[in-house]
Order: structure tokens, then sequence, then C-alpha cells
């Protein structure tokens, strides 16, 4: 899983990536309690801070990936009109009662 | 399927790239390590999974797991099952360490299969290693600190599924800390005694010789800086390969790199396996079939076509293949052909799973080597018994002929043998029907030693007879005896009366002639009643002399029934000679009481 580190406090949502960290402020996130629905609005966002999403519109001529979905199950694929590379997927987010936890696993 | 090594971690890119999952914050922290720089660590809630095969393929069961673990606090608040071994979510075996500091082994149903009685120690790691089969009828056994804690047989691990998953947690309610470091994972094994026993796990990762000092130039990028601390891209501190057919690697030579070097190392022979671990990913644009190359400084290989877009973590795991030895490095790198996707390396670790020297492998590797040379001598030597053996042969084969030449002698004595082993067998043939005949007779002469037997018995019961009648005789004798010796003295009573009377009537007649009548009257009178009185004893003579007579003739009748009896006893049959040696009867005299009376009868008066 290409996770260094995960820092979770009670404003924010931090995963180490190593080339980069996705971080999520639960401010951004509407809501003031931890709901079932405002948890999965941060899994969610910290999903998006994760994946490369480039538009297949942007890709270079001559890349197979922008003629066809190189399906390459949850690490590689086509998602609208973007080509998404994920190498972690945010499994779930609970709440334990102070700050929200993370399940995280590596993409299949 | 062969045993195989699938996984090993002991946290030593100091991040959770090698977990396959996590939940919480858990981290790798310098903190407590069993071997190497790091160990993860699990606070409260916290766990990390590893997917073992997502590297190395599953050979079957069995199993053996492996990880040093450390609580803070060995009496926890909650129960805290730190090792799970899943299919999926599915959990099939777990164990926990209980609030009273005992490891409870736990079955795929939850039913506990063992309790391991305080078996750890605050703050201090200990090496636990699972052997196990994946199966509804499954063995297990436990392992801390290579000492085994007993092995259980048909336990029920297995929901039906895949095994895919170890996991290491921490109880939501527990206030311990875990670490957990050096974990392995084996497959195909088929005893307890396939596991490594407590590894170590050491990581490389010090690349300063990068650029043209191994192979083709890295064209970007700044090897030197690739260290543990994670890069960031956009500062460009990413190793890339963006022209065409460019390729390259770097070693892990640097302050801090190894194996070659480092003093944990002992033996190239407890060296394990190496793990090579990649953060990397490629560009976008036409397909240059990026890779990532991997080994030692001997030889590496390179990966297929497998990079994404997004930086990922990539690894590749040996048991043999270009697996550093004790004096090389690691060698990673990578490239590209012709065409517009880049290889962008972020990170890479080389981890080398170790097998630290124990005082019985020291000793053995030593009895290894001395064996070693001693064969080594022996080859030698072998090679000069050849040369002289073949030298030989030719000196054998000749006496080969020569004995060919006496086997058809020794085939001639042979046949003179089994002639005169055809006599024996005759001869045996003839002593066994004599045999037989000897054993018919022995057997007849049985038969008549018991009625020899018998026909004493019979002698000494009628012996017997003849002894008491011949007391019986003897008794009667004495009675005779006894009258004879009455009628004596009855007859010399009469004579001393007829006497009497003679010396009455000669005093009579002097009376007569010279007292007078009255004085012979008188004497008559006195003579008369001494005639009376000489008759009244006369007759009680007579009837005892009767009584006497009638006494003698009885017995003299007893004497004549006894005489008869022991004519008929005289009848018997004698005892052939020889027949006394058998134990009946004694040459001694006999002792026989009858009517008050005691008798001997001498031996020489005994019939036998």
């Amino acid at each position: 899983m290409p996770v260094r580190r995960i820092t979770v406090t009670e404003s924010f949502a931090e995963i180490d990536l190593g080339e980069r960290r996705a971080r999520v402020d639960y401010a951004t996130i509407p809501g003031a309690r931890w709901s079932r629905a405002r948890l999965d609005a941060l899994r969610d966002a910290l999903q998006a801070a994760i994946d490369h999403r480039v538009a297949r519109a942007a890709l270079p001529d001559g890349d197979p990936d922008k003629a066809a979905d190189p399906a390459r199950g949850e690490r590689l694929f086509w998602d609208g009109g973007d080509l998404v590379g994920r190498a972690a997927v945010v499994e779930s987010v609970a709440f334990d009662g102070a700050k929200p936890v993370l399940a995280l696993r590596r993409a299949r | 399927m062969a045993l195989a090594l699938n996984d090993f971690s002991g946290a030593e890119t100091g991040g959770l790239e090698e977990t396959s999952a996590t939940v919480g914050t858990p981290s790798a922290p310098t903190t407590n390590p069993r071997s190497g720089a790091r160990a993860y660590r699990l606070a409260a809630g916290d766990a990390i999974e590893f997917a073992p095969f997502a590297t190395v393929a599953d050979a079957g069961t069995d199993y053996v797991v492996g990880a040093s673990v450390s609580f803070d606090d060995v009496t926890p608040a909650a129960a805290v099952p730190f090792l799970s071994l899943r299919e999926g979510a599915a959990e099939f075996l777990r164990l926990e360490l209980t609030p009273g500091g005992d490891v409870r082994v736990v079955d795929a149903n939850g039913a506990t299969i063992r309790t391991i009685t305080g078996p750890f120690t605050a703050a201090a790691h200990h090496f636990v290693e699972i052997y196990f089969q994946h199966s509804a009828s499954a063995t297990v056994e436990v392992f801390i600190d290579d000492a085994s804690q007993g092995s259980d047989s048909a336990q029920d691990l297995t929901d039906a599924g895949t095994f895919d998953t170890v996991r290491f947690e921490n109880a939501a309610a527990s206030a311990a800390t875990l670490d957990v470091d050096d974990y392995y994972l084996k497959s195909g094994a088929t005893a307890a005694a396939d596991r490594f026993g407590p590894v170590e796990v050491f990581g490389y990762q010090a690349w300063p010789n990068s650029g043209t000092d191994n192979g083709s130039a890295l064209d970007v990028g700044t090897w030197d800086l690739a260290g543990e601390t994670p890069l960031d891209a956009s500062a460009g501190h990413i190793v890339s390969y963006t022209a065409n057919n460019k390729n390259g690697s770097a070693d892990s030579d640097g302050t801090g790199g190894g194996p070659s070097g480092d003093p944990n190392i002992d033996g190239d022979s407890n060296i394990k396996a190496a793990k090579w671990v990649f953060h990397a990913r490629r560009t976008t644009g036409s397909n240059s079939a990026p890779f990532l190359r991997y080994g030692d400084t001997g030889a590496t290989t390179d990966s297929g076509d497998i990079l994404t877009t997004a930086f990922a973590d990539y690894f590749f795991l040996s048991e043999t293949t270009n697996v550093p030895s004790s004096s090389q490095f690691f060698r990673m790198g990578g490239g590209k052909g012709s065409g517009g996707r880049d290889v962008e390396i972020g990170e890479m670790w080389g981890m080398l799973l170790h097998v630290p020297v124990g005082a019985t492998t020291k000793t053995l590797t030593g009895s290894l080597e001395a064996a070693l040379q001693k064969q080594r001598t022996l080859t030698a030597s072998a090679g000069a018994a050849l040369q002289s053996g073949r030298t030989r042969t030719a000196d054998a084969n000749a006496v080969l002929a020569l004995l060919r030449t006496r086997s058809a002698g020794i085939e001639a004595v042979l046949s003179a043998v089994r002639g005169v082993d055809a006599g024996l067998e005759a001869a045996l043939r003839d002593t066994l029907s004599r045999q037989l005949g000897l054993d018919a007779a022995l057997a007849l002469a049985r038969a008549g030693v018991v009625n020899l037997d018998a026909a004493l018995r019979r002698l000494e019961t009628r012996g017997a007879g003849l002894d008491a009648a011949l007391e019986a005789a003897r008794s009667a004798v004495a009675a005779l005896d006894a009258g004879f010796a009455r009628e004596t003295t009855v007859a010399a009573t009469l004579q001393a009366a007829v006497r009497a009377t003679v010396i009455a009537a000669t005093g009579l007649d002097a009376s007569i002639s010279e007292i007078g009548l009255r004085t012979a009257t008188a004497s008559l009178g006195a003579v008369l009643r001494a005639t009376a009185i000489a008759g009244a004893a006369l007759s009680a003579a007579l009837e005892f002399a009767r009584e006497t007579s009638a006494a003698a003739d009885a017995a003299l009748a007893g004497t004549a029934l006894l005489g008869a009896g022991l004519d008929a006893n005289l009848d018997l049959p004698f005892a052939p000679a020889g027949t006394r040696t058998f134990g009946h009867g004694e040459d001694r005299d006999q002792v026989i009481t009858a009517g008050g009376r005691t008798f001997v009868v001498p031996a020489g008066n005994r019939k036998h």
C-alpha cells in the first residue's frame, strides 16, 4: 500500500503517499456532527485526494489509454472522461467518539 | 507444492508500504525494533494486514507464520486479539492476549484450542510462530521464542474460503501498545520443522553511487537524495528515465548500505531471502514498455510492464535468484524502451530476511565445514584409489580366469558332495525310523512301569495284613505259654498234695503202731482234712487246667486260621527283582501294637 503514514486529528486527516500527501480538512465536509453521511463524504474526499486523475482528452496522442480503457482493476481505469490511477482504496471511515478512524487497503 | 517463502516484513521502509491494509493510524517508528531500525506500532484500535500471496503464489497448506510482538502492558484491560489469520474478513485462527496475561489460541468457531500461560513480559519482544494446516481437521502448534507451546490436532481452522490475510491488531478497548516486527509467512510446509525460528529483517536504502557508477546513466534525478524520508516529486527528487532506451540502476553501497559490510549478517547461509520494494510510476504517452530492475551486484532481473500512472509500491521477493550475498549489495533501477512513457522512481528499498546464527547452527556449521574438508580429502584419496583400482583390474582379470578354471574342479567336488549328501539323507531317514521304534518301546516300558507301580501298591497293602496276622499269632502263642505255666503250677500243687498224703499215711501207719488208736484216729482226722484240702486244691487245679486247655484250644484254632491266612499270603506274587528301586518299602524293622502289646518285626521277616 503506497502509504507511509496516516495522521488523523480532530481537524483533519492526512495520508502520506510518499511523493505527496492527501489531506482533507473536516471543515470542508458539510455538516457539524459525524453522521454516517458525513463520514462517507470524508471517505470520498480522501479517495479523491489519493487518486491520480488525468482527463483522457489531455493524454498525449499515441497513449493507448486514451483510446481504450486499460481496465487494470482498481489500479488503472477509466472513470467518465478521466483516466484514474489508484494505488490505495479508502475502505471505510468510522467514528470512535473522538475522531474519524480510517480503514485503507492496497488497490487490487 | 514445494515449500515457499511468500512474504516478510520488518517495517524497514519506515512506513506502511508493505502492508496491504490498515485500520486507524498505525506507524513504523524507530522506538522499539527487534531487528533492523523499525517496528510497526499499533495503538488501541489499530490494525495492519499483509497479503502474503500477492507477490509469491500460495504453495498450499501447511503454513508457518512468524512475527515478533511486544506489549507495553501484558495484562491489558481488555483481551487483545493480536494475530488473526483470515479468509478475507472471516477469521479462522487467532491469538489473543487475555487480561490475565495468557495467550489464547482460538479456532474458526471462536472456540479456545489452547491457553498458554503468561508467556510475555512487558515491553519485550517475543517471537511467535504458528505451524498450522488450513483445514477443518487441522494440526496447529504455537511456538514462542523458539519453544513449542504444544501441538493440537483435529481443529477447525477454516471457513471454507481462501487464506489470504495475516492481520495484526490491537483492541480498541486496550490501553496497551503493540509493536510488531520481523513478520514472515511460508506455505507448502510439511512439518513444524519447516519454520525458520526467530528471524531478522534488515533494510538497505542508501544509494549514493547513482548515475554513472552503475550501468547506463540515470538521465535525471539525484539518487543521493533517495533517502528514507519520502521525497516530494514536485521538488524533482524523483529518479526518472526520460530518454528512449535508457536504463540503469544503483547499488545500496552508501553509508549504512548493505548487506556487504553489515555486521548483522553473519554468513551467506543465514540469508534466507531478499525483497525489493519500489515506490514508482510511469508517465502517460505512447507505450515504451517501462520496467523496474532488481537484483544484486552480480546480476539483475527486469520486470514486465507493470507500472501505472499513480505512484504505487511494487514488490519482488526471491529466496535464491539474485539474492545479495554477504559480500554484495542490492542493485535496483529501471528503464524504458522507445516511447513517451517515462519511469519515475520515488523510493527503493532492499530488504533481507536473515536467521541469526544460534549456538546449534554454529556448531553444525563447523561440523559441516569439517565434514566438507574431510570429504575433499576422501575424494582425493578416492581418486588415487580409483587409479590403483584400474591397475589392479588387469590382475583381477587374470585371477578371474584362474578362478574359472578352479571353478570346474569345485563343481566336481560339489557333485561328489551331493552324492555323499544323498547317503546322509538315507541314513538320516533310517535313523528317524529307528527313533520312531525307540519311541514306541519307550511308551510300552512306561506303561509297564505304571503296572508295576500298581502291583507294588497291592503288595504293600497285603504285607500290612500279613503283619497284623503274625502279631495275632504271636499273641495266641503267648496265651498258650501262660496256660502251660498255670498247668505246671497246678501239677506242682497236686504233687505236693500227694506227697503230703503219703507223709500223712506214713504217719498214720506209725501212729497206729506207736501211739494208739485215739491218736491214730486224730491223725487220721487230720489226714482226712489235709486230704480234703488237697482234693479241693486238686479240683481247682483241674478246673483251671480245663479252662487253660479251652483257651489253648481257642488259641490253637486262631493260630490255625492265621496259618491259613499266611498260607494264602504266601501265594501272592513276589515283586520282580529291581522293583524296590521305585521307592516302595524300606529295609527297616516294623513296630506293631496289638492287644495292648508291642511287637517288633525285623526287616528280614517281612515280605515285600
